[in-house]
């Protein structure tokens, strides 16, 4: 059997040696941040009661949503509707061709990622610019994020330094400040030459028509403030009812993903600038986005849509943690991406991620909205049962039957142990048992042959 | 697509899960904070601190400022329309100039749980003066400190009641990026030095 793409891109991954330094450092940094902000406030009681909220807001979501399309109207701004990629890309290609874009900047968004924005545009001759310092970092490199909030945590600072001395036209340093430096220099003019600012959306207000996007370089204000359009692309699910929602979802959410209070920018935007305002986008557009989203409402699965993007299941994930995001093959890794994407992707190899997990429900633990995503991944797997090979399905039956029997349940752990005693070193778990001694089941009596001997 | 058609797609169902029931919860509770918040202005100086803002009580905003432009030679200045700025006798800007080396801006609120300063980009008359130049000042007058974000957060409309601004800032610090092999590194978009003065009520 050839091995699955999965496996093949999972095995890569831990070979690299490098790579394996760059995930322990990061997510160790990410699980213990969190871990000591979870003391700072009132968690467990935040944690159940944004279950709840998010609960609550998809039973309501078409009203929500509709409140939300009100206000952003209202205030000045237009709403999209889109059911696909497609749609979305078509409407900000759209936007762009009208408003003459040639320069778009980028502030990081996973909804884009999803729907290949990016690709998109530049099929009509907009540059597009992504200004997140580590999204810049991979979009140079021609890669994929490997981390929801880390999304070059695979490169390290020499890679950087090769990356920029090659826009630079000569060597830069690989010291960290001076390539924020750099970055900062080349960015700035991008910022402020650019036609078209296109922003993700981490929650969309319903109560006032806000869309609210948390960071902490301060990219995400500069795209919503300086080009003369601002585009906020929203996961149809981004939404919540009000701002006292927003106030427990928000101390959740920075305090999963990095352990801060708070970012260092939290920017609500509320339609475009104002008459009496010196700068500001004179256009505000919101594209809410489904995408394969509404197929997942009133399913088992459902709760997937709780999510906030913060990515502390990522950081405890022990099958993550070794394999890395590029080893999922999807914009979303970790145990969120490998319940999402099969969910929004019908394909044979996004259906293959809930394997990537050992169902240690580490994830569940550290969600902050407390998503069961270990019951999903287990969902997802049974789902899949069927598709297995027909050997495999009959091995697993036999096995079934044979333990629904007391006499053939012995007969086979009889079995197994002379088996295991026979058994020569060369064979079973190789990798496994280099540097360790394999244990051996002792000689004599079992322990049931002894109990029903009276013996114990 | 249409609204009526996307929304028409939309089932809507609550979670069940067996080995994971939801526990509905009716009342929203506040975030409680592991922290003494019972005189906010101290609050808001340590947590401000902390997130690497140089924070300050200050008598006489305008020597303050002064201060500040000497201490860091700064050429270009600009300034917002908010009333703390506007009340220096200092120039307001008129149109974001990128080349400035200081931004002075007064802020809407302040917020002690977090040492976070809250930009009003209507108040300010844009959004340029807090966030283009490499350091701002920010003048914080004292009774615009409240406890936590819940306290703005939570009545929004009432303190709103004409809507909400075109934009609306929560800013913690200095710009921050760990995006190279997690070493922390400031000012990579927005201004990598932060000042806040708090200046009395009366000022």
């Amino acid at each position: 059997m050839s091995r699955s793409a999965l496996r093949v891109r999972a095995a890569g991954a831990v070979d690299d040696g490098r790579l394996q330094l760059a995930l322990q450092n990061a997510t160790d940094r990410f699980a213990l941040g969190r871990g000591l902000a979870t003391m700072s406030v009132n968690w467990e009681e935040l944690r159940e009661a944004a279950r709840s909220i998010r609960a609550g807001i998809l039973s309501r979501l078409p009203e929500v949503l509709s409140q939300l399309a009100d206000q952003v109207e209202a205030r000045g701004g237009h709403v999209f509707w889109a059911a696909d990629a497609a749609e979305a890309n078509d409407y900000v290609a759209s936007v762009a061709r009208r408003t003459s874009t040639k320069l778009a900047v980028k502030s990081k968004s996973m909804a884009s990622e999803e729907i290949h924005l990016n690709a998109a545009l530049e099929a009509q001759g907009v540059e597009v610019v992504e200004t997140d310092l580590g999204e810049w970092i991979i979009q140079l490199a021609g890669e994929t994020p490997s981390h929801i909030i880390a999304p070059a945590l695979h490169k390290n600072r020499h890679d950087v330094a090769e990356l920029f001395s090659r826009i630079a036209g000569g060597d830069v340093s690989d010291v960290p400040a001076e390539l924020c430096a750099f970055a900062r220099e080349r960015l700035r003019e991008k910022f402020v030459n650019a036609d078209l600012g296109i922003t993700g959306v981490n929650f969309g207000v319903a109560e006032t028509g806000t869309v609210i996007t948390v960071t902490n370089e301060g990219n995400g204000r500069m795209v919503s403030s300086l080009p003369r359009t601002h585009v906020a692309i929203m996961g149809m699910e981004r939404v919540v009812e009000n701002w006292t929602q927003l106030d427990v979802l928000l101390a959740l959410l920075t305090r999963a993903a990095t352990g801060q209070p708070i970012s260092v920018y939290v920017t609500a935007v509320t339609g475009p600038r104002r008459a009496n305002e010196v700068d500001g986008p004179d256009e505000f557009h919101l594209v809410i986005l489904d995408n394969g989203r509404s197929k997942i409402l009133g399913t088992e699965f459902q709760e997937v849509l709780h999510c906030i993007r913060c990515g502390a299941c990522l950081n405890v994930c022990p099958v993550y943690r070794q394999i890395g995001g590029h080893a999922y093959g999807s914009v979303y890794s970790g145990p969120i991406g490998a319940v999402l994407t099969p969910l929004l992707y019908d394909t044979p190899e996004a259906k293959e991620l809930s394997g990537a997990s050992s169902l240690c429900s580490a994830c569940w633990q550290a969600c902050p909205v407390k998503i069961p995503l270990q019951d999903m991944l287990l969902h997802l797997r049974t789902k899949k049962a069927p598709d297995a090979r027909a050997a495999e399905r009959v091995a697993w039956k036999a096995w079934a039957s044979a333990w629904s029997s007391p006499r053939a349940y012995r007969a086979s752990t009889r079995l197994a142990a002379t088996a295991a005693r026979m058994l020569p070193d060369a064979m079973g778990p190789k990798a496994w048992s280099e540097g360790r001694t394999r244990p051996r089941p002792p000689k004599g009596p079992s322990f049931r042959q002894r109990f029903e001997r009276g013996e114990i | 697509m249409q609204r009526t058609e996307f929304l028409s797609r939309l089932r809507t169902t609550t979670p069940h899960n067996v080995a994971h029931p939801l526990v509905h919860v009716a009342e929203v509770p506040a975030v409680a904070y592991d922290q003494d918040l019972d005189d906010p202005v101290s609050a808001f100086m340590r947590n401000a601190a902390m997130q690497g803002t140089q924070v300050s009580r200050v008598g006489n905003p305008r020597e303050f400022v002064g201060d500040v432009i000497a201490q860091l030679s700064a050429a270009g200045v600009i300034s917002s329309g908010d009333p703390e700025v506007a009340q220096l006798g200092f120039e307001v800007f008129d149109r974001p100039r990128p080349d400035a080396d200081l931004g002075v801006v007064g802020a809407l609120y302040g917020i002690a749980a977090t040492g976070t300063v809250v930009f009003h980009a209507g108040r300010a008359g844009g959004r340029s003066a807090s966030l283009l130049p490499p350091a701002i000042v920010v003048l914080l007058r004292e009774d615009a400190i409240v406890r936590d974000a819940g306290e703005v957060f939570r009545r929004m409309t009432e303190r709103f009641p004409d809507g909400l601004p075109s934009q609306l800032v929560l800013c913690t610090g200095p710009s921050k990026s760990g995006d190279i092999e997690l070493e922390l590194t400031t000012g990579v978009h927005g201004p990598g030095r932060v000042f806040v003065g708090i200046v009395p009520a009366s000022e």
